[in-house]
């Protein structure tokens, strides 16, 4: 099966670069660029303000990088001051699949499963060097990073990554959130599930 | 203390033999003698052993032959898809019971050795129920059979797993994936996997291999 | 009997149903897979599946020098880093025949404590959480973080340190260090109070764990327990009583012991656990010797820098160490040593070359674990997840 390609804007369909000068570049533009209007980039940047304020964490917890998540969570770093307050353990509810911790590749189909329950939007945070490239886990049981199965958004190293690290990568997560495209409706088809 | 352990052992099974090194006391039966002998241990009112701490296993293939090294030169090492093709050393298992007592504080280790051609040991499930565990996970592991285990699966493996990855001639990057690999270009880790590529970082890449088997990696 | 007007007098159909836990499932800590099946809210039975984090340890291991290993050793327990390191590196020392001095031996104790204080600290607060009381869980990872802070001036990093070395340990305690921990210290103690006032007398919390996963002390053995759950079972086994290693002799502490075996008395053993690994912790401090903190040997030891950098011999010593790593002389041993939760293990095989030729562990939760479908069998859905958090799973350790 062949899978969709990792767009670095983001795993929203058809999301395009919005803001920043170095993208405002003359190019030729289709039809539907032309029709993006006032009002659409205006919804676009209210959608994101909220969407990157209100993040329904989905905790993938597996290892070592689990116990500074529970640092993260708990008093002293508090990742809910950035709106992403509770998890969510169900991926129907949840829009940030958070991955903490190796994941091996008897774990691979959940977390492949996982993904593909989620609704769109999504975003996906690799939580340690695991997470991000397999670590130093370089062996027969170990995946060489969960972007070898599903497209990840952010990367937050360290082994385990210190709670300011995670905030920071939080960080960057909303502010790429905002910068995307977002629609109030998709004319797209639902994409197909994958196995 | 521990040396009159072996002693009590080999009274009772002339055909054991018994070793000691940095104060550990080791036991080598027969295979045909290990429940015996480890029910004898449990049970022996001198010995007392009621608790199995671990069943451990070691495959002897490389003891002699392996060159020295560390992770900075491992690459001149032998790789493991060639030691399949030579000969095997034999005995080339070992299975290793470390029992303990609680009331007594004394431990022993029960050795087994196996040849690669009959691998098979009667299971202890029936002394000790943590045995259980252990014994799928040695199976898992080594493909050790052990003969009467109830419920002989892999244990840490998924049932797709061929092979048994801590014999020595198992490579050690040999991935059997279950999901399909996204295919995109990634500098530091390659395009994928195979030879070269995911599986093998750029720093250890097969230079001076010549026999490299393009169906492993390694 | 139908004369107790409160007895439910209709008799309920039920079928057997089978219901799959995890393994991403918040009560099963991400790395185990339940399949229960149950008749009606009672468990029948259960088969546990593991596997979900095995990361190849012992391959992993056995393709690394002596002191690569460190790092692999955190990971396996990674609430109590610094206990697997002592644990790994003692079965090394034992190879060679090396013991570190006397000052390194203070520190691994007195950091391994503060470790044990840690793995404890998040075990109760797990129950904590995972039975409604959230305030526990953020007070036990308030007082976890304190002592994470003080690790991580003394060794460089909060929860995977790598902090032992063949004959020592990497880094002596910073300047004012003893005085910060002797000052958090008081802290900690008082949250683990607070957690023991809200906790051990709580009476939704007494009713959901008294009498609930029940274990005698014969069969726990049996099932290879180990450490505070055996311990709960009565059973007077401590590693650092029985076979004191380093300077536990020289320490006095007590070991509580339980005496039914349930959940509860596991609890209250780790609190009780809390309270005499602190008192460990201040012998710690009162007594430790100065001294170097490393052997002077260079076949096992990095030599000092300054040595390496201006001497010849420290260059080569250093060279050789680095490239083709310790040289520890052939043999098989198996090491014992007190983790947090039992007796932690590790038989260890070498060829006599620069890298451990078989390195398997004795993981103390692997056994604990494999008897989960004994401790659940007959109770209540809702009654597993106080049982599972009680024997304290480790996905580290257990799947290695």
């Amino acid at each position: 099966m062949k899978l969709p390609m990792l767009r670095p804007e983001g795993n929203v369909p058809e999301s395009a670069r919005l803001g920043g000068e170095e993208n405002n570049v003359p190019v030729m533009l289709s039809r539907l660029d032309e029709t993006i209007g006032f009002f659409e980039k205006n919804l676009s940047n209210a959608l994101g303000w909220a969407r990157k304020n209100s993040i329904f964490q989905y905790p993938f917890v597996t290892a070592c990088c689990g116990m500074e998540y529970m640092s993260a969570m708990a008093g002293r770093y508090d990742i809910a001051r950035f709106g992403a307050e509770f998890p969510r353990f169900s991926p129907r509810q949840a829009d940030l699949l958070m991955i903490v911790g190796t994941i091996n590749v008897k774990q691979s189909p959940v977390l492949k499963r996982v993904y593909d329950q989620m609704c769109e939007p999504k975003w996906v945070m690799a939580f340690g060097v695991c997470a991000s490239s397999g670590g130093f886990y370089d062996n027969y049981a170990t995946l060489q990073g969960a972007d070898r199965i599903i497209p990840v958004d952010v990367y937050v190293p360290g082994c385990p990554p210190r709670p300011e690290q995670v905030l920071d990568g939080l960080k960057i997560l909303q502010d790429k959130i905002q910068t995307q495209r977002h629609r109030a409706s998709t004319m797209e088809r639902a994409p197909e599930m994958g196995k | 203390m521990s040396q009159a352990l072996i002693e009590l052992v080999r009274g009772k099974f002339p055909d054991a033999t018994g070793s000691s090194h940095r104060g550990d006391e080791v036991v080598t039966v027969p295979r045909e003698r290990v429940v015996e002998v480890i029910g004898f241990l449990r049970n022996d009112p001198a010995a007392e052993m009621k608790l199995l701490r671990q069943i451990a296993a070691v495959d002897v293939l490389t003891f002699r032959s392996e060159t020295t090294g560390g992770g900075s030169i491992a690459s001149i090492e032998a790789p493991a898809y060639a030691l399949q093709k030579k000969p095997s050393v034999e005995p080339r298992y070992q299975v290793a019971y470390n029992l303990y007592s609680i009331t007594r504080r004394q431990s022993l280790r029960v050795r087994v050795e196996l040849r690669s051609d009959d691998m098979k040991v009667p299971t202890i499930t029936g002394l000790f129920r943590t045995a259980d565990w252990w014994e799928r996970y040695i199976y898992d592991m080594f493909g050790v059979h052990f003969d009467g285990h109830p419920n002989l699966q892999r244990l840490m493996l998924y049932p797709e797993f061929v092979g048994y990855p801590l014999r020595k001639d198992y490579p050690v990057r040999k991935r059997q994936l279950l999901v399909p690999e996204l295919d995109f270009p990634d500098l530091v880790r390659g395009p994928g996997p195979g030879p070269g590529g995911a599986g093998v970082p750029m720093s250890q890449t097969h230079v001076g291999r010549a026999n490299v088997d393009p169906n492993t990696y390694d | 009997m139908t004369e107790d007007p409160l007895t439910l007098e209709a008799e309920l159909p039920t079928s057997l149903m089978t219901v799959n836990l995890g393994p991403s499932h918040p009560a099963m800590h991400g790395t185990v897979r339940l399949t229960v099946t149950l008749d009606g809210e009672t468990i029948v039975e259960a088969i546990p599946e593991i596997g979900f984090l095995h990361r190849g340890f012992s391959k992993s291991s056995e393709n690394s020098t002596w002191h690569q290993v460190l790092p692999y050793t955190d990971r396996l327990n990674y609430v109590s880093p610094i206990l697997n390191n002592v644990g790994y590196i003692m079965g090394v020392e034992k190879l060679i025949g090396i013991e570190d001095t006397e000052r390194s031996q203070y520190l691994r104790v007195l950091g391994g404590e503060i470790s044990r204080i840690c793995d404890h600290l998040t075990c109760v607060g797990a129950i904590g959480l995972e039975l409604g009381a959230f305030t526990v869980f953020l007070y036990a990872m308030e007082a976890r973080e304190l002592l994470w802070d003080r690790i991580a001036e003394l060794c460089g990093a909060r929860v995977t340190v790598s902090w032992t070395r063949i004959g020592g340990v990497a880094s002596d305690m910073p300047p004012g260090w003893e005085q910060k921990l002797r000052d958090c210290l008081p802290r900690v103690m008082e949250l683990t109070n607070e957690i023991d006032v809200l906790l051990t007398r709580n009476r939704i919390f007494v009713d959901r764990t008294r009498d609930i996963g029940v274990i005698s002390a014969e069969e726990a053995i049996d099932w290879g327990f180990t450490g505070p759950c055996l311990r709960a079972c009565g059973v007077n086994y401590d590693v650092r009583k029985a076979h004191p290693y380093l300077v536990y002799d020289r320490m006095d502490f007590e070991i509580p012991l339980g005496s039914r075996g349930d959940t509860y008395d596991r609890y209250v053993l780790r609190l009780e656990e809390i309270r005499q690994s602190h008192r460990i912790v201040l012998q710690c401090l009162d007594q430790m010797p100065p001294g170097p903190i490393i052997i002077d040997d260079w076949r096992y030891a990095l030599p000092p820098k300054k040595e390496v950098f201006g001497s010849i011999e420290g260059v080569m010593a250093h060279f050789k160490l680095i490239m083709e790593g310790q040289q520890v002389p052939a043999g098989e041993v198996y090491v014992y040593t007190e983790g947090a939760n039992g007796e932690l293990g590790f038989h260890i095989v070498s060829n006599g070359k620069g890298k451990p030729y078989a390195i398997q562990v004795r993981a103390p939760g692997f056994p604990i674990l494999s008897a989960l479908p004994r401790l659940i069998k007959g109770h209540a859905v809702a009654d597993l997840i106080p049982i599972f958090d009680s024997i304290n799973m480790i996905g580290g350790e257990v799947e290695q």
